[in-house]
């Protein structure tokens, strides 16, 4: 009896065991399955961080590959636009892309990028970025010959000539000269500052660099540095007279290849050889239309363009001008057939209702203009390709110009200190432009030739800086990540 | 009997070290985690910079940047007087601020490289502390705006 019990509870012994067993494989189990799964919960959330990295790599692929269509041809349409059902791929998903051309020329695009497909999409990050033409226009003043302002204008931003630059008695200019084939000449108390409270202006850097003297007059100054360059292979001498920085004082550091007798505030040089200022050339100008969405042609009919152009196409935008002479706005292109003072573009009296852009081959007459306004804050944009007869004359009086404006053409500033308000110009032509009395603007003004009567009020714009049409590319100026 | 006690207790104490380590991964996966989301956050908001402000130090960060295409200040600091330091974000210029991030371990976390004279490169190092060691995320941003 003792025997079977004994054998009993070894049999249920064994079957303890056995559940024993199983309990203790379960809670193994358990653990291994809740310590697997932290490490491959760890490993999941480095994946899926990595993947939402990629994504952003997706969409900024789809960026690089607008900017090269756009480069080559600003007119083609994208291949996957945003929003579609087609997509374009990478190996690491799928991307979408949009652009749009503003009429400043500026091209927003738009990347949308998608992991691993557009179809079964995980993640999607979106880009956005701005293209600007480069800046172009960087000058207040710019002369491809011999540079004199007088008679006090006011004159905020930096002044250029190929050639020299004279300055008169008591001028004041807030910004930089350069004189990159000749002399810089100051007057009596003339002044290159950094700021000026009186003209609103500040930021500037008041530099001079001259490939050749500095000639200052009795209590002129320079607020920044003063550079008397000379060519390569010139010896210089701190007792030489040439390319020498003469009296009045600079308050920077001042370095010339010949003497130094002005007073220097910072860190003097004589003698010291350093590279002259580069030639810049006037930008050309190239029409493209692919530039002006939406430019109004005159001829309407045919490509858009200098080779297309019209015995009448003057005489029809004149008629338009006319009838809209108090809020003239939008983008014109005037190509007129054999052009000639008798087919000028006659703006007198006329306002703005907005961005003006004007682009022809024939000359602009602004006549006696009063001050220009604007229903909004406005950017005027004359670019005359009109390039008179050798033996004609351009005066202020008149005569054969591209350009020309006669009494107290102004433009409505604004507030000086207001660069968005207002009306920003740039007026340019490659061939003669001729102002009398008094021109009053803010922007810049670009000539192959200037005449300019009785001084000038410029205050540089950078509105004005990317001007479209001159040849350089866009450049990326905002990126930005949007959410999708 | 004895021999299941021993096997029984072998199994525990090792169902024991398990979990132990269980909580170590699952703490560095936490610690990990947030640490990345925030380093994404900080690197929107770096890659999107205009600048960097000059006033800018080794445990804060202040930029001119952008929140989905609107314009705002943004500030990014280490605060503390001892490890584990915190990591706030403040998007209104430094008005207000929200706590990011609780487990720094150096409130050192970013670097400042120059190119030509312009700061354009960030080095953002994050030093976490996890139950039993400190971890670190390091990536370099690129200032697209600058």
């Amino acid at each position: 009896m003792l025997t079977r019990v004994c054998r009993q509870l070894r049999r249920e012994e064994d079957g303890y065991a056995l559940v024993i067993a199983m309990l203790l494989l379960s809670i193994m189990s358990v653990s291994l399955v809740v310590a697997l799964n932290a490490g491959n919960a760890a490993l999941r959330q480095s994946e899926l961080g990595v993947r939402w990295s990629r994504t952003l790599t997706v969409a900024e692929t789809g960026i690089d590959d607008a900017i090269l269509t756009i480069a080559q041809d600003r007119t083609v349409a994208p291949a996957c636009p945003v929003g579609g059902t087609a997509a374009c791929e990478t190996d690491d998903g799928d991307y979408q892309v949009s652009w749009a051309t503003a009429a400043d020329g500026s091209v927003t695009v738009n990347s949308v990028g998608y992991h691993p497909t557009l179809a079964d999409q995980d993640f999607t990050r979106e880009i956005q970025v701005l293209l600007e033409p480069e800046p172009t226009f960087v000058y207040a003043l710019f002369a491809e010959d011999s540079l004199e302002i007088k008679n006090n204008p006011i004159v905020n931003g930096d002044v250029y000539s190929t050639t020299s630059v004279i300055v008169g008695n008591n001028v004041v200019i807030c910004g930089s000269i350069i004189a990159a084939g000749g002399n810089v000449t100051l007057g009596l108390n003339a002044q290159v500052v950094t700021s000026n409270v009186a003209t609103s202006c500040t930021g500037q850097l008041g530099n001079v660099w001259a490939n050749g003297s500095i000639a200052m007059g009795v209590t002129s100054s320079i607020a920044g540095d003063a550079t008397a360059s000379a060519p390569t292979g010139t010896v210089c001498n701190v007792v030489s007279a040439s390319y020498a920085i003469t009296s009045g004082a600079v308050q920077g550091d001042a370095t010339a290849c010949g003497q130094i007798t002005a007073a220097v505030s910072g860190t003097s040089s004589p003698g010291t050889l350093t590279s002259p200022p580069a030639v810049d050339a006037l930008p050309g100008y190239v029409f493209d239309s692919a530039n002006y969405p939406g430019m109004t042609c005159y001829p309407s009919t045919g490509t858009c363009g200098q080779t297309n152009t019209s015995a009448t196409a003057v005489s029809e935008f004149q008629t338009y001008v006319n009838a809209n002479l108090a809020t003239l706005s939008g983008t014109y292109g005037v190509w007129q057939e054999n052009p000639s003072t008798d087919t000028t573009i006659d703006f007198d009296g006329f306002d703005m209702g907005g961005d003006l852009t004007i682009i022809t081959n024939a000359p602009v007459d602004f006549g006696n203009t009063t001050t220009v306004t604007s229903t909004t804050p406005g950017e005027l944009v004359v670019i005359s390709l009109y390039e008179p007869p050798a033996d004609t004359s351009c005066t202020t009086n008149g005569g054969d110009c591209s350009i020309y404006g006669a009494n107290f053409m102004e433009f409505d500033r604004g507030v000086i200190a207001d660069p968005d308000d207002g009306i920003s110009v740039f007026i340019y032509t490659s061939g003669k432009l001729a102002f009398k009395n008094k021109p009053i603007a803010e922007g810049a003004i670009y000539a192959g030739s200037m005449d300019i009567k009785n001084g000038f009020d410029i205050v540089y714009n950078s509105r004005i800086a990317r001007i479209l049409g001159f040849g350089t590319s866009l450049e990326l100026t905002l990126w930005q990540e949007l959410t999708v | 009997m004895a021999i299941l006690s021993l096997s029984a207790t072998t199994v525990l104490a090792v169902a024991q070290r398990v979990f132990e380590d269980t909580n170590t991964v699952v703490d560095r996966r936490d610690v990990f985690n947030d640490g990345r989301v925030a380093l994404d956050e900080l690197t929107k908001h770096l890659r999107q910079a205009e600048s960097v402000d000059a006033a800018s130090t080794a445990s804060a960060v202040t930029m001119p940047t952008y929140l989905d295409g609107t314009g705002a200040t943004v500030v990014w600091r280490a605060v503390g007087t001892s490890a584990p330091y915190a990591l706030e974000r403040s998007t209104d210029g430094g008005v207000s601020y929200v706590e990011v991030l609780d487990s720094l371990a150096s409130p050192e976390v970013f670097t400042y490289v120059q190119h030509d004279g312009v700061t354009d490169q960030v080095t953002v190092a994050f030093q976490l502390t996890t139950s039993t060691t400190v971890v670190e995320l390091t990536t370099d941003i690129y200032l697209r705006n600058v």
